[in-house]
């Protein structure tokens, strides 16, 4: 019955689209045009790019260079004129528009610290300012962008919004880093948050399959170039991003690209040269070798125990003392310094009718290794406006990405150069015949592994006013990555020792193709219900498809010549074929309240139906509730002189992760097997499969303010949140007694995270000659699996891992556990401890340490970051900026280390007599126990993230090159770490971008850069 | 006010405005009750669902990827950093290989220092559950759907020695749940080493009684009398290896073809270089075949030959040359083993004159010199278990013979395993079997393992 009345009223929907295919032009009774400037009110200078606009329609315009204005269109009669920027407080100016004419309006901004009239696009493709929603909104400020030492868009987030966790994880040229809002909120799915460009859904999976085992790979963000970009707004979590419904739990980065300007055309261009460095000082290799050149230990060497042999016995003794860095010797270094040239030019400009933004880059980047570890990138981004009627503005943007990435072999790799040379050897053979590493660097050289990838991004959309309170806006997207992948050994190389399928060379080869689309239509309406008192109205629908295509094949056994083709392969066959397929259709109710422009009322409810075989999950629905007041508006409120903007919000919502399209079904695996010594097909279990699969939804609450202190020199903002995700979505490791598939996923238990994020921003001098800006931003978390659920016969379900990283209740996601190290004692005075002199484990029922037994050891992810960031100018010559980023209150396992002084016995430490026990038994407890828990460190640090000196060249010299603006920059990246962490690095992860696995295992440090940037524009 | 100015333009259209509010709800509402779920339908062209599987003209497809689990099970799949199945991890943990590269889990599996968490036991262990289950799941079928064929027989039979390497390699307690398709799961409490043995003399016994092919048969026979000498039950697994058939030998084949169907120990140990083959490993180890380089092989049927080192380590590594290609087969059961269980049972019979004849006429065979009686009743069995060692070498014997000296012969196990210092600088624990993976905890009926003794 519910959907016959459905169908009944979809009726009347098409009733209503009929409506609306009738000639715009006539819809409108008559109209006329604003034009008007828009300057700063203290310097009395224009401001580019200012938002101005209707409110209530989509009419609006962005400010030129000069500041000016034209809003073609508006109705005739009253209106109201508002002008918002980042930067300074929102002004709106009355004013009444004559029938067929035009309307002066000029608006003087004073400055502000709060951004509350910054625009931020919702899901439903409307405009809203800041103010207007009641959940926290991160706008990260690309305003300076090209000032500062930032190249991807990794760079662009970190430090610059509170509780976005960025973390880089390798100097590696090509590698993407780990991006976290809020917290990780799922155990077994990705926790990245969606990306949205211009109001198009992207692809946001690292592209590190089938990367022949690497773990460091590129990231999809990074397709993104800095220089493109407009905006970029963080909501952090369902409460915000709950239109976005299935997929949304993990916040949504929402990126809008640059828009021509009406106006005279603008040319820039741009061209930087950057050096790459090392950040580190390398550890040398010590070992002590005994009388037969053979290494031995002084400490913690193995003795037999064996009664048989009649006691401890040692191993060796140690005659002689080695020492060899094949890092730090020019003649053996794998290290030479790398480089990255950019060069771009952008063109803006247009007229009242249409604008144009065109754009092109090239990014060419050969990392520190000597080996062809690079990265070469075009970006092409073309972006048009048009008004094609009074009420109807048109917008397409098209974006192109090419790369071409070669990576090495690298941390957790046996034969990645880092790896080689810090578990090398240090004795003279090992030098002159390996320089060192623990294998030939030809094996460094000999593997390729490259990536070339091609990425288009193109959006359409439109925005139609039939009336002056009735809007509709549609737009169709379109995401399609193509990439190319091969890992290969040539025919002759230092693997051929291995024989095998090493002998005489492989190649393997991915072709990815991934195809997104992304349509959305929504309707609003605004109409008064009282004097005091606006509805807006936003309904709309959405439909979404995915799919991702693969395919791989391997060969051996390559024909001289043809070693860079499957060509060439003539053994070992291996095909494969990959398909995963989803659908998403939804539809979005919006309703919001304003009382007074400065209560806001919005409630909100989304739903979602997903492709999902085996399961009939249907209709998903999130609801979404806030409210925003901007209580200093308010006649009631105190008048203080040092408080002049105040606003307390308040907001509800849910989002979701759906399942794998097909992770509810039982499905079986298509293989070859033989019988009969014949080659046949043959079908084996591949999921168990789950029925009663559902999405896994977060809930969250958030309560924030901000405030404009000291005539808008300081901002601050807070917020707290409650974030529970529900019904997790958990790949529950199945026992392997039933013989069916590894896991299976299941709805379990529940995982909160709670935080406090905050924002301070301020002007502590501004002047003609001198402006000084500062902001500090941070976030604490807490992030918890509250309950991990029960199985079907009520039994608690056991925790999930059984390695360094577990989910277990009441502690982090992917913490870090270990068999503790109990205690340590020089039994036998002589100043080491042996095998027996530590223990380690927890104590079972009968008082005896079970070696096994693992307790937590810490968080792996920062669970408090700050950042610092700051701006001097002088005299408007000369600008000085800088970023301090702070992250702490986790650990990092120090892989590195623990292997090279408890495996393969070559770090100083090893043979240090005064080492203290504490170490000493963390060398035992990993070569004797096998635990890590020495090896788990604290890993808070301080970075000197950026700094960055630019010269303005003044306008005469300018002028002789008949240019705008000239502007030269000097600046600096990873200049300094403050930690207490003893390995290389604490930021590192070998694991690259995987959801939760952490550790430094022979990774490269992020660069240290220094970059000279000219930047001029006509 | 400000706002004043935005309600008078917009309060005279409100009734308009809540027609077309209205309206637009009712257009979302209108794609929701569309049949929205035509836009959601896709088609996975990847996917095998259980109506193909179900689909009798499928059951040899069916079979066919029972076998491919239990070659898997055996031998570990031939690819990057995989186990090396039962055949590659019993020989580690006894005398008959080292690790040569850098898995932790790995080296502690040739220490005996094996954890509950050990992930490449674990491997091994699912393998061999996976091939468990779909051995007996197409069985079923097959007794349904083609009662006539002797791959049932066959079936039963590979089936029954999935329960011995379980019972040989890992600790009392080993549960046997089941993975029917298409319906839920059933789990099962662990059972003993003695009930697991029990069970696969009952699936030999199901599989002899079907009949039909005489080597299938023979293979249920070997596996019968392989699950009574680990009772103890010499006599009657002599009774039963008598009746194998002269010359039978039974091998699991792979295939040249697709890496999928490549041996895995070849590739483990030869392509990968990660294990070696050992030779007077820890103490106790027998000498296989001479250290160093040079010409290793010092008997026929222990073919070896130096490599060099392992991957990514300065170890020594010897390459096995019984599977000598990616597509060699494995011998599971032959009629020399039936032999050797007879000589075994003729010892622990008190006849110590009757084994050594049937050892020597093995040797024999193959052109091997006599062996003369050592004396002594320890030195007997030894030298019986050693001839086994080369005779089924690299055949997933070795770890459960070991056991079975300690467990029925009253060695120690610091007689019989590897001790003293590792290969690795490190000391041998004194572990005689495989922990049950902490995997198995989410098995609600599991207990943990009964017994951790030999």
């Amino acid at each position: 019955m519910m959907r016959s009345l459905v169908r009944t009223l979809a009726i009347g929907c098409a009733a209503l689209a009929g409506s609306l295919l009738s000639p715009p032009g006539t819809v409108w009774a008559q109209t006329g045009t604003v034009v008007g400037q828009v300057v700063d009110a203290t310097q009395q200078q224009p401001i580019a790019s200012a938002q101005v606009f209707i409110p209530g329609t989509s009419l609006g315009s962005l400010s030129t260079s000069e500041g000016t204005f034209r809003i073609p269109g508006v109705p005739a009669g009253p209106q109201t004129v508002r002008v918002t920027i980042i930067g300074y407080q929102t002004v709106s100016q009355d004013v009444s528009i004559p029938p067929g004419g035009t309307a002066t309006v000029n608006f003087q901004l004073a400055e502000s610290a709060v951004e509350l009239g910054a625009i931020v696009v919702t899901a439903t493709g409307r405009e809203q300012t800041v103010r207007e929603i009641g959940s926290s909104v991160g706008v990260v400020d690309v305003e300076n962008v090209e000032l500062a030492p930032v190249t991807s868009f990794s760079d662009l987030i970190q430090g610059r919004a509170a509780g976005a966790l960025v973390l880089q994880s390798s100097g590696t040229t090509g590698s993407g880093s780990r991006i976290r809002i809020r917290g990780s909120n799922s155990i077994s799915l990705s926790n990245a948050p969606l990306l949205v460009i211009d109001g198009v859904r992207v692809e946001n999976d690292p592209y590190i399959e089938a990367l022949g085992g690497l773990d460091q790979g590129p990231s999809a963000l990074d397709d993104l170039n800095p220089e493109n970009i407009a905006t970029i707004e963080i909501l952090r979590g369902p409460a915000a991003s709950a239109l976005y419904g299935t997929a949304a739990a993990n916040g949504v980065i929402q990126v809008t690209t640059k828009r021509g300007r009406a106006g005279e055309s603008s040319f820039r261009a741009w061209g930087e040269g950057t050096a790459l460095r090392t950040s580190v000082s390398f550890p040398a290799n010590v070992q002590a070798l005994d009388a037969d050149g053979d290494v031995c230990p002084v400490l913690y060497q193995a003795t037999d125990a064996d009664p048989i042999q009649g006691g401890l016995q040692p191993l060796c003794t140690p005659v002689q003392t080695v020492s060899f860095n094949p890092l730090e010797n020019d003649q053996t270094t794998v290290f030479d310094g790398g480089t990255r040239w950019v060069y771009g030019a952008s063109m803006s400009g247009g007229g009242d009718n249409a604008t144009f933004y065109l754009s092109a880059e090239r990014t060419d980047e050969e990392s520190v290794y000597d080996s062809d570890n690079f990265v070469d990138r075009y970006n092409l981004q073309a972006n048009v406006t048009g008004q094609v009627a009074e009420n109807l503005r048109v917008r397409g943007t098209v974006g192109y990405v090419e790369t071409e990435l070669q990576l090495p072999q690298s941390d957790n790799s046996l034969f990645g150069a880092l790896g080689m040379a810090l578990y090398g050897d240090a004795d003279s053979a090992s030098v002159a015949n390996t320089d060192g590493y623990e294998n030939s660097l030809d094996f460094h050289y000999d593997w390729k592994t490259l990536q070339e990838s091609s990425r288009l991004t193109a959006s359409a959309a439109a925005d139609f006013q039939p009336t002056s309170w009735l809007s509709f806006n549609g737009s169709a997207g379109l995401d399609r990555i193509v990439r190319e992948q091969q890992n290969r050994i040539p025919r002759v190389s230092a693997y051929q020792q291995f024989g095998g399928i090493y002998e005489s060379g492989w190649i393997q080869s991915t072709d990815t193709d991934i195809y997104n689309i992304d349509t959305n239509l929504s309707g609003s309406a605004v109409f008064s219900v009282s004097r005091d008192l606006i509805s807006t109205t936003t309904a709309g629908a959405q439909y979404i498809k995915e799919e991702f295509h693969q395919l791989y094949g391997f060969g051996a056994t390559l024909i001289p010549g043809v070693e860079e083709s499957l060509a060439g392969a003539t053994t070992d066959f291996d095909t494969d074929e990959g398909n995963i397929l989803n659908a998403t259709v939804s539809a979005y109710v919006q309703q919001q309240f304003a009382w007074r422009d400065r209560v806001f009322i919005n409630a909100a409810v989304r739903g979602d139906e997903n492709t999902a075989f085996g399961t009939d999950i249907g209709w998903i629905w999130y609801p979404a509730v806030s409210g925003s007041w901007v209580l200093s508006e308010e006649t009631f409120f105190p008048e203080v002189d040092a408080l002049d903007e105040l606003r307390v919000r308040a907001a509800y919502g849910q989002a979701g992760l759906r399942p794998g399209a097909t992770d509810a079904l039982l499905s079986f695996a298509g293989g070859v097997g033989v019988f009969n010594n014949l080659d046949v097909p043959a079908i084996t279990i591949n999921e168990l499969g789950n029925a009663e699969l559902e999405p896994e939804r977060s809930r969250e609450w958030e309560l924030g303010f901000e405030s404009g202190l000291l005539n808008g020199r300081l901002g601050v903002e807070m917020t707290y949140y409650n974030k529970e995700s529900e019904d997790a979505l958990i790949e529950r490791p199945l026992p392997p007694s039933p013989g069916g598939s590894e896991q299976r996923w299941e709805n379990l238990g529940r995982v909160s995270n709670t935080g406090l994020e905050t924002l301070i921003t301020g002007q502590a001098v501004r002047n003609d000659d001198f402006t000084w800006n500062f902001s500090l931003s941070g976030s604490v978390i807490d992030n918890e699996l509250e309950d991990l659920g029960t199985d079907a016969e009520g039994n608690p379900i056991p925790p999930i891992g059984s390695g360094v990283q577990r989910f277990v209740e009441g502690y982090p996601l992917g913490g870090w556990w270990a068999p503790p190290i109990q205690s340590w004692e020089d039994a036998d005075g002589n100043g080491f401890l042996g095998p027996d002199e530590v223990q380690v484990g927890i104590a079972g029922a009968d008082g005896m340490l079970n070696p096994d037994s693992a307790a937590f050891q810490g968080d792996a992810f920062p669970t408090r970051e700050f950042s610092l960031g700051t701006d001097v100018t002088l005299w408007n010559l000369f600008r000085v900026s800088a970023l301090f980023d702070y992250k702490g209150g986790h650990k990092l396992l120090n892989y590195t280390r623990g292997w090279r002084c408890s495996f393969e016995l070559n770090c100083a430490d090893a043979f240090d007599e005064g080492l203290p026990l504490e170490q000493q038994a963390a060398i035992v407890g990993l070569s004797t126990y096998g635990t890590y828990a020495g090896w788990m460190e604290d890993a808070d640090f301080v970075k000197f993230r950026e700094l960055a000196i630019t010269f303005f060249v003044p306008d005469e010299w300018v002028g002789y090159a008949r240019a705008d603006n000239l502007r030269v920059t000097l600046a600096g990246r990873n200049l300094a770490t403050w930690t207490d962490y003893s390995g290389l690095d604490p930021e590192v992860n070998w694991a690259g971008q995987a959801n939760f696995t952490s550790g430094d295992f022979a990774s490269l440090p992020p660069n240290r850069v220094f970059t000279l940037r000219l930047d001029v524009s006509f | 006010m400000r706002y004043r100015a935005i309600s008078s333009a917009l309060r005279t259209r409100s009734l308009r405005g809540s027609v077309v509010t209205a309206l637009a709800l009712i257009m979302t509402m209108g794609i929701g009750g569309c049949d929205t779920e035509d836009l959601v339908q896709l088609s996975d062209p990847d996917l095998v669902t259980l109506p193909v599987v179900e689909d009798t003209a499928n059951i040899e497809v069916l079979r066919n990827g029972a076998l491919l689990e239990f070659g898997q099970a055996l031998t570990g799949p031939a690819a990057a950093n995989e186990t090396p199945g039962i055949v590659g991890i019993s020989a580690l943990f006894s005398d008959e290989a080292w690790y040569a590269s850098t898995f932790e889990g790995m080296k502690n599996i040739d220490e005996r220092r094996v954890f509950e968490t050990n992930e490449h036991v674990e491997d091994v262990y699912r393998w061999l559950h996976r091939a468990r289950n779909l051995l007996s799941e197409t069985a079923d079928r097959y007794a349904q759907n083609r009662p006539e064929a002797p791959d049932q027989t066959l079936l039963r039979a590979l089936e029954g020695y999935t329960y011995l390497y379980l019972a040989e390699g890992w600790c009392s307690g080993v549960p046997f749940s089941r993975a029917p398709l298409g319906e839920p799961v059933e789990f099962a409490a662990g059972l003993t080493t003695t009930e697991t043995l029990g069970e696969a003399i009952a699936i030999f016994d199901e599989a002899l009684a079907l009949g039909g092919n005489d080597t299938y048969a023979n293979l249920a026979r070997v596996g019968k009398a392989r699950a009574l000498q680990n009772l103890g039950d010499m006599t009657q697994a002599a009774a039963v290896a008598a009746q194998v058939s002269p010359g039978f030998q039974f091998t699991v084949t792979y295939s040249d073809n697709a890496s999928a169907q490549n041996n895995g120990v070849w590739y483990n140990f030869n392509s990968s270089r990660r294990t070696s083959v050992a030779s007077n490993e820890g103490i106790n180890g027998i000498t296989y075949f001479t250290l160093g380089q040079g010409n290793n092989t010092l008997d026929p049927r222990v073919p070896v030959q130096f490599s060099g080192t392992g991957l990514g380590t300065q170890l020594p590594h010897y390459n096995q040359l019984e599977y000598s290609g990616r597509g060699s087969d494995v011998v599971l059961a032959s009629k020399t083993e039936a032999l050797l269980i007879e000589a075994e049972a003729a010892l622990d019979g008190g006849n110590s004159a009757g084994y050594l004849p049937a050892l020597n006429a093995l040797r024999a065979g193959v052109g091997l010199g006599s062996l003369t009686d050592p004396g002594g009743a320890d030195e007997r069995i030894l030298q019986l278990y050693e001839e086994r060692a080369f005779w089924l070498w690299l055949t997933g014997h070795r770890m459960g013979d070991l056991r079975r000296l300690v467990r029925e012969y009253g060695f120690t196990q610091t007689e019989v395993f590897p001790r003293g210092t590792t290969i690795f600088n490190t000391l041998y624990s004194d572990d005689v079997n495989f922990p049950i993976p902490d995997e198995e905890r989410n098995n609600p009926l599991f207990e943990g393992c009964v017994d951790r003794g030999a």
